[in-house]
């Protein structure tokens, strides 16, 4: 995949969209996957998948192949998640008060995993951006600190206290919302 | 159990979720032709900034020639005031 990956690449430096069109059909599953932790909303997620690709064919020529293709991508696609968590947090500070409850779920033992994904994507909105991102890719990604901080270009040390410091405020805020008992969650 | 333990744990679970997968291809491509498309300048617009650079040359080349001719409005309001006789 990743020597398929530069020979399409080379095309493309040359304006071979086909090539790019095979390149978008070889990731878009896994960039659907990534950008579904930053919203679960289906249009504007795709909007944002879509857009992952575009800022890729723009950058594309910036590409110099030490890393492999799909780390490149995951990149680019962490940051626009990111950058849209940060708009949002702007427009929900400017537009309205914060709503101090989660919805209330109408029938517990009906709710299946997407709503319980749902509800847990809404408990970290209450999250700052960037805690949010940490935790995000630590528990969803899986990534480690230092894949963390080496794709945000932040130092390690201030990656781990971002991490400290968003598991404590999740933990509160999932506390004070009886989080847990709210989506019937008992593990 | 701790909440956060048992957070941790449901996210492990939801890492099993089926999640949707978009088939962008069209829309991306349509988008980068588009893009490329507002980018690029047509043929008649290049004609038109050339033949308004070529005009600008030929102004600036005749207005140098005409600049030793043009006397200064300052100097011509007070240079009569020299002539009046004050006694």
């Amino acid at each position: 995949m990743e020597d398929q990956d530069k020979i399409d690449i080379h095309s493309c430096l040359r304006g071979d969209k086909n090539a790019y069109a095979s390149i978008i059909r070889r990731h878009q599953a896994r960039i659907s996957r990534l950008m579904w932790r930053f919203c679960r909303h289906r249009q504007t997620c795709e909007e944002l998948v879509q857009e992952v690709f575009v800022q890729a064919w723009l950058s594309l020529k910036d590409y110099r192949g030490d890393a492999p293709f799909e780390h490149w991508l995951s990149r680019i696609a962490t940051f626009i998640g990111y950058r849209y968590w940060k708009q949002q947090a702007a427009d929900k500070k400017r537009l309205a008060p914060t709503q101090n409850d989660l919805p209330a779920p109408t029938q517990i033992n009906d709710m299946d995993l997407t709503k319980r994904g749902d509800m847990l994507h809404d408990l970290m909105a209450r999250l700052d951006p960037e805690q949010r991102l940490v935790l995000t890719l630590l528990y969803f990604e899986e990534c480690s600190i230092k894949d963390i901080a080496r794709r945000m270009k932040w130092t390690v040390s201030k990656t781990k206290v971002r991490a400290f410091r968003a598991r404590k405020k999740l933990r509160q805020i999932a506390d004070d919302q009886n989080f847990l008992e709210r989506i019937g969650w008992t593990p | 159990m701790d909440t956060l333990k048992a957070i941790e744990e449901l996210i492990h679970t939801l890492r099993g979720e089926n999640v949707p997968v978009f088939d962008v291809e069209g829309k991306v491509l349509w988008r980068i032709r588009t893009l490329e498309l507002q980018n690029a300048v047509p043929l008649s617009q290049k004609i038109f900034w050339f033949a308004s650079a070529v005009a600008a040359s030929i102004a600036v080349y005749a207005s140098v020639g005409a600049w030793k001719y043009i006397t200064s409005p300052l100097h011509e309001f007070y240079n009569p005031l020299q002539e009046i006789r004050l006694w």
